[in-house]
């Protein structure tokens, strides 16, 4: 059974040449098989996954088609799954079991999708390698000593390994397009806004959107349409209208863009990253598109001012974790103040606290206005920036990474260095822009991604122009044991 | 960072930090506030701070109320629950 | 001594608004409900909720703004304050903090006759917390958050105020205000109303004091008591040249003492910050002079109006207009009335209110009917019943439920006020008592007591006291 893509799958099963069961079995198989070694999945949940299986595959029989009935998909660990464990990679949540469905995984669900499990990843999303997690790292298909990117590593890998057809994931600073990137797949952080991020776990609510893995940006079309969408549960969900996507990118007459390289994004890359990328600058301009060079000048604020923003929102979001109601409790505590202090500093990890700490530091009294503050101007300052440039550019294009991915345990002990990977996704995150990464090439046989920043809910073109750039190039459908 | 920083810090965070993981804590921290601190020379002049990446009012929600609330489904856990109440250690005032 | 020091209070008032489901979720508010029942995952906090505004807090926000002559921001925003206690679920309160939905506001009180303003601040909307219970297990507090997430507004006064009294005058206003509006119930026994007070002292003229916060007051009583042992405490400390300590104290009732609180708050670092899972609240003047139509007669209008109406005295129509309830039964027993008003006003005020207070009901509940009052007081006017009857024929009538009308038919209680009638039983007396009647004629002026018990004997209590006056009058000094 070896269907490249989410929508030779929806064929198939349209077709009837495989059923939902068999699909679904099939997948659960090479988890099992693979997965021990990769350690993608935190819960894998193949009861329910069978059990989802049959009823679609009844409902087949019956002639109802939902629009993704019988898709296999897996799903990051942040969204709230009812009756499921659901850990956000964190011991403080290991025992937790969600009492209600988040909004991305409700909308899956009736889609007719069946989850396969829940993904490893950084502790509450924090981390760009998937070291954080309390469940043990994630490894990189294409190389096991190397690791996945983070935070949604686990899916990452997992759609990379073809374990998994396609997953979820959540992007704050980078984490969808980042492990994207250094797996060699698609991953889609969209607009913020565009996906409710009601039942997904909080990490930096302002910065905080919830995305896809797929290996084909069409992939990405289909699944986006699904997922998108106001939600009355989210005052921060947009009603801005969800166009057909897939219809877009297939039957769409547009196909010549004006592209914008800021300088910023290049100017200091290795020759390696800096060739493959310019080579598919000339892939793009071979197909008609004009490139332009542009300025987004405060970049390199971007990873200062979002290591004030970020921390400060975990700060407040993760201080419902008290031990009180739910998550851990520790044993050892006999008044509330140890109740709460050793509850907390047994179930968060180093990085969780490192963060939280700064977070709190950038909020206290007499610090507010030097940092909280003006992080959140030099964001607008950094917002204004992608304006200027959205008024002479269609999109922006850059490598996603600066390099390759970096060795388990080789920036576990370098927070800065652990940071500054994400100097080239932090901006867009900042500003609340879709982006997308898609692969471009190898360095030592491991991928590299091309990051495709689009205006606000553009996420059309975006996926428009990897689908015009997967046309003329094969790297997407490269697969780690070719 | 000194002690006396991280003592304030672990007190409002609830967090409490080993005494043996305090100088490679204390590090990290400064290194990051050097980090951030690089956003001091940013030139923001006249420029409005940016909560949101949204520009839009926030939509209200009418006054309903729907009785939907299923105690047992939420008190999953129940080692932190009695008779329906959430136990702590006793709050002093 | 005393008198060297001036006191300053400021009043924080959290009122709680009677909207259906809570500030940010749709969990029911009503009270008393079985622990943990009206708490939602999202009052809980569980991981990954969000909170989406209750439209109907906002109006009651605005109404009260309007309420008190306040500025509607254009553009409000919302803050989490950040601090731990298991009563609040997320670790953080969203209230507001910069641009709180109503601001600038005043309100005038009376005091013994003195009309004074009181500043408003801002009025903010914030989410409440839930309870603690701590007596009902060993060495554990149980939590119950059904009261989590109930919308509150809260109420900041300026420092303008300079005594117990006026303090407790500007919250009666403010709780007439709310109640009035029907905004909230106003119920302090279970919290819908409760005070914190900020108490300094302080030489005339000079800045102010430090000062102590006493929170969570419940009684307009406890609000005079607690002010006035923490102004007697303050002095003390100063007199005796210490100086007062910026804390904040709980009021214990029992003891009539305010002792400081042992968790000190002081230590805490809100970190307010603009709450990003809710965007601001913008609030057009199109919805503002909307909301204006719907706005009820405030008490002070309706004061005005019942003094300039009814021609009543001014302290009466302070009280009348207090409540919608009270007011409501004024001018529902108006519509029956034709004697004068100002009687009217008294005999509620004295009789019908009496029985409210004694039997602990409100004046909605009153067991006579508002036309029943009325006609009692007709029936005084036209000299059909006495005062006395009439109190007693009320305190029947609010026992057995009978109508008025019917109590004094089937009693024949009707007083004797026909001026013929009482001539004729007058004569036949007189002619009886000729020596008295001599006498009463040479200046024995006392001798009218003697006839009209005489006659009010021959009457059984029935004759009107007035009418046999004149009549008897007439008859003996031949006028």
């Amino acid at each position: 059974m070896a269907y490249k893509s989410v929508i030779e799958i929806l064929t198939a099963i349209k077709n009837k040449d495989v059923s939902a069961s068999e699909l679904t079995s099939d997948y659960l198989n090479r988890i099992k098989d693979n997965d021990d070694d990769l350690n993608c999945f935190i819960t894998v949940t193949e009861e329910s996954a069978m059990r989802k299986a049959k009823e679609i595959d009844d409902e087949i029989s019956k002639g109802i088609f939902k629009p993704l009935s019988g898709l296999p998909i897996a799903q990051k660990d942040i969204f709230c799954t009812k009756g499921v464990k659901t850990s956000c990679g964190s011991k403080m949540l290991d025992n937790f079991i969600s009492p209600y469905d988040a909004t991305v995984i409700e909308k899956l669900n009736n889609a007719g999708t069946i989850m396969l499990g829940k993904t490893n990843m950084d502790e509450f999303a924090m981390g760009s390698s998937n070291e954080t997690s309390f469940y043990g790292p994630v490894k990189n298909p294409w190389n096991k000593d190397y690791v996945p990117g983070g935070s949604s590593g686990g899916s990452a890998s997992a759609v990379a390994a073809r374990i998994s057809p396609c997953s979820t994931g959540t992007d704050t600073g980078g984490s969808i397009r980042q492990p994207a990137s250094l797996c060699g797949i698609c991953g889609l952080k969209p607009t913020y806004g565009r996906v409710s991020r009601f039942g997904m776990i909080a990490f930096a609510s302002s910065l905080d959107q919830a995305g896809l893995f797929t290996t084909d940006a069409l992939d990405a079309a289909v699944l986006l349409k699904e997922i998108s969408g106001h939600d009355p549960k989210d005052s921060t969900s947009s009603d801005v209208d969800v166009p057909d996507y897939y219809d877009y990118c297939i039957n769409n007459n547009k196909s010549t863009y004006t592209i914008g390289i800021p300088d910023e994004f290049t100017k200091d890359l290795n020759d390696e990253v800096k060739k493959s990328f310019f080579d598919s600058i000339k892939v793009l301009e071979k197909i008609g598109c004009k490139i332009k060079n542009i300025k987004l000048e405060h970049t390199g604020l971007g990873v200062s001012a979002y290591q004030v923003v970020a921390p400060a929102e975990c700060s407040s979001n993760l201080s419902r974790f008290d031990g009180v109601r739910f998550g851990h409790r520790s044993k050892k505590a006999s008044s509330l103040e140890e109740l709460y202090r050793e509850s907390r500093s047994e179930g968060f990890g180093k990085e969780v606290k490192r963060r939280i700490l700064v977070g709190t530091y950038a909020l206290s009294a007499g610090y507010y206005d030097a940092y909280y503050l003006k992080a959140q101007k030099v964001r607008n300052l950094i917002a204004q920036d992608f304006k200027n440039a959205f008024s002479e550019v269609d999109l922006i294009l850059g490598p996603t990474t600066p390099d390759k991915a970096f060795k388990i345990g080789e920036k576990m002990n370098d927070p800065i260095a652990m940071y500054l990977s994400d100097v080239y996704t932090v901006s867009t995150n900042l500003a609340g822009l879709p982006a997308m990464s898609i692969p471009m090439g190898f360095k030592d046989k491991l991928p590299l991604g091309l990051q495709i920043i689009g205006n606000h809910f553009d996420e059309k073109n975006i996926l428009k122009l990897c689908h015009l750039y997967q046309r003329e190039t094969d790297w997407h459908v490269q697969e780690p044991n070719d | 960072m000194d002690k006396k920083t991280i003592d304030k810090l672990t007190f409002l965070s609830k967090l409490s930090i080993p005494e043996s993981d305090i100088d490679e804590l204390s590090k990290n921290l400064d290194n990051i506030l050097k980090l951030i601190g690089e956003i001091d020379a940013a030139p923001t002049d006249g420029l409005a701070p940016m909560a949101h990446p949204l520009d839009f009012n926030q939509p209200l929600r009418d006054d309903v109320s729907k009785k939907n609330i299923n105690r047992n489904e939420n008190q999953y856990d129940q080692t932190k629950t009695k008779d329906g109440y959430y136990t702590v250690p006793k709050i002093l005032d | 001594m005393t008198n060297m020091w001036e006191t300053v209070i400021g009043l924080e008032i959290h009122v709680q608004l009677a909207t259906n489901s809570k500030l940010f979720s749709s969990s029911s508010t009503n009270f008393g409900a079985e622990q943990n029942t009206q708490a939602s995952v999202i009052d809980l906090a569980m991981p990954g909720v969000l909170p989406v505004l209750n439209k109907k807090a906002v109006e009651m926000a605005i109404m009260f703004g309007l309420s008190v002559d306040a500025k509607i921001a254009e553009k409000s925003i919302f803050a989490r304050k950040n601090y731990f206690y298991p009563d609040l679920p997320k670790g953080y309160q969203i209230s507001q903090y910069e641009l709180p939905v109503v601001y600038d506001g005043k309100l005038s009180i009376n005091v013994d006759g003195n009309e004074k303003v009181i500043g408003i601040t801002r009025a903010h909307l914030e989410e409440d917390a839930g309870k603690s219970i701590h007596d009902l297990y060993d060495g554990q507090s149980a939590i119950d958050l059904n009261r989590a997430g109930t919308p509150l507004i809260e109420i900041v006064s300026e420092p303008d105020m300079r005594s117990a009294g006026e303090a407790v005058a500007y919250l009666k206003k403010i709780h007439s205000i709310v109640r009035c509006l029907g905004i909230s119930d106003g119920n302090m026994e279970e919290g819908s109303f409760r005070c914190d007070a900020n108490i300094s002292l302080r030489k005339p003229g000079d800045k102010f004091g430090i000062r102590a916060e006493i929170k969570n007051i419940n009684s307009f009583k406890f609000v005079e008591s607690a002010i006035n042992y923490e102004v007697d405490r303050q002095q003390e400390i100063l007199e005796s040249g210490g100086s007062v300590n910026q804390e904040t104290r709980l009021y214990d009732p029992k003891k009539n003492e305010t002792r400081p609180m042992r968790s000190k708050e002081e230590a805490n670092d809100y970190r307010y910050f603009p709450d990003p899972d809710l965007l601001p609240v913008s609030i057009s003047d199109d919805e503002i002079s909307r909301i204006k139509q719907f706005l009820p007669e405030l008490p002070d209008t309706k004061k005005e109006r019942f003094i300039n109406e009814y021609s009543i005295k001014i302290d009466d129509a302070e009280i009348l207009s207090s409540s919608s309830e009270l007011s409501d039964y004024f001018e529902q027993s108006i519509k029956t009335a034709t004697s004068e008003i100002q009687l009217l006003a008294n005999f509620i005020l004295s009789e019908v209110i009496g029985l409210c207070n004694k039997n602990n009901i409100d004046i909605s509940q009153a067991k006579v009917k508002p036309e029943d009052v009325a006609k009692l007081n007709n029936y005084i006017g036209d000299g059909k019943i006495s005062m006395k009857q009439a109190k007693e024929i009320l305190s029947e009538a609010w026992i057995s439920s009978v109508p008025v009308d019917q109590i004094i038919a089937s009693n024949n209680i009707e007083q004797i006020s026909d001026p013929d009638l009482l001539t004729d039983v007058a004569k036949k007396l007189l002619e009886m008592h000729p020596k008295e009647v001599q006498d009463y004629r040479n200046g024995k002026d006392k001798l009218m007591g003697f006839f009209v018990g005489q006659i009010m004997k021959e009457t059984q209590g029935k004759a009107n006291p007035k009418v046999l006056n004149q009549v008897l009058i007439k008859l003996l000094k031949g006028v």
